[in-house]
């Protein structure tokens, strides 16, 4: 120990007097700031590998977005290079399509298979479900490049029209709709006949 | 006012890393704390810098305190003022260039102390330079003796005597120029 002055004992005196600054939450915040930088707060001991362990929940919300927006800038460019190929026949199946003869009037009879025609693949661009003929007739298809010489090539079939023999008469859409003419008077009413007696 | 928490109960939360715990004994040692980096310092803004450097060392080591050989609070005041020591030694560099066999004591008027706030005591103290403004709070403050404080700064006997001796002289030049 120092042997100190008398006024050196006065000063010791004075700064102990000397009113302490409220910094006090100031301070703190940035003591937690580098806390939290230095040796992050653990809630609850985690294994290392568990994904509920705080990094991994850090590391997760910066991979995240990164890998969906790498999913779906993949799945559209295979999409794009599946239009612009229709060569492709990877993920293509033959498609059978009925066609219904227009000489074929009775709807009932079973289709013949003379007219069924191979088309060639059509490409499912993933909007159109390919379940049956009828979906296929319904979307319109398109060719980009021209089909090779060995794959048939589709058949243009004109939209079937209906016989209208065939089709139930319609109803009237005026219920109780009143009859034409005079009633009493048949269409032999009017038929004219040359009577003898007028024969000069 | 703050309930003074158990110091055991506080160390235990600390050394698990409990911000609740940390923060309850930054807030137990506050005044104690920043009276003694008030001492090292310019300003508040200073007394500030010390203070959050220092309790960031007092988590990060708190496994290393020991509680046979000495009080919480010698263990608290070491670390506060090794960080006021670095402060004033990022101001300045401690120069070896010049020592002193013996200490001068120049004399100093006791009254014009008694009259003067701890304020203005303290203001005289930070305008030293501060090489000299660390030895005279070691020394006249803290009760650290030349040898202790030579080991501190990591300078020689001589010069830390020299800059207790400037540190009088300038006092008592700035205590004449008030009477």
């Amino acid at each position: 120990m120092n042997q100190k002055a008398t006024y050196e004992i006065a000063i010791t005196e004075k700064l102990r007097q000397l009113p302490v600054p409220d910094m006090r939450d100031a301070i703190w915040s940035r003591i937690e700031q580098q806390l939290d930088l230095d040796m992050p707060e653990d809630d609850e001991p985690e294994s290392p590998d568990s994904p509920n362990n705080s990094s991994w929940r850090k590391t997760g919300w910066k991979v995240g977005p990164f890998a969906v927006i790498v999913a779906i800038i993949t799945l559209f460019f295979i999409n794009q290079n599946n239009r612009s190929n229709p060569n492709n026949t990877s993920d293509r199946t033959p498609i059978k399509t009925e066609t219904v003869s227009p000489q074929t009037n009775d709807p009932t009879s079973p289709p013949s298979t003379k007219n069924t025609v191979n088309t060639p693949p059509v490409v499912n661009n993933g909007s159109t479900p390919v379940n049956g003929s009828d979906s296929v007739f319904n979307q319109p298809m398109i060719f980009n490049q021209p089909l090779d010489s060995s794959v048939n090539l589709p058949v243009f079939i004109p939209p079937v029209v209906q016989n209208s023999s065939q089709s139930p008469p319609k109803q009237d859409s005026v219920p109780n709709k009143k009859p034409r003419g005079v009633t009493g008077i048949k269409d032999q009413d009017y038929h004219i006949t040359l009577k003898k007696d007028s024969v000069p | 006012m703050i309930a003074v928490a158990n110091d055991i109960d506080l160390l235990e939360g600390c050394l698990s890393n409990d911000r609740k715990a940390q923060k309850l004994l930054y807030q137990q040692f506050y005044e104690f704390a920043m009276t003694i980096a008030m001492r090292y310092s310019r300003d508040e803004m200073d007394a500030g810098d010390i203070m959050s450097h220092a309790f960031v060392k007092i988590f990060k080591s708190i496994r290393s305190y020991d509680n046979t050989k000495g009080s919480l609070h010698a263990w608290i005041k070491r670390i506060v003022v090794n960080e006021g020591l670095d402060h004033i030694k990022s101001r300045e560099r401690f120069s070896e260039n010049v020592e002193l066999e013996t200490v001068e004591e120049p004399p100093i008027n006791n009254s014009v102390l008694e009259q003067m706030g701890a304020e203005e005591i303290m203001e005289l103290i930070a305008k030293l330079p501060p090489a000299t403004h660390a030895v005279f709070v070691l020394y006249a403050v803290e009760g650290y003796n030349h040898r202790e404080i030579a080991e501190k700064l990591g300078i020689s006997e001589g010069t830390s005597k020299w800059h207790l001796s400037e540190a009088r002289k300038t006092l008592q030049k700035q205590l004449a120029h008030l009477r």
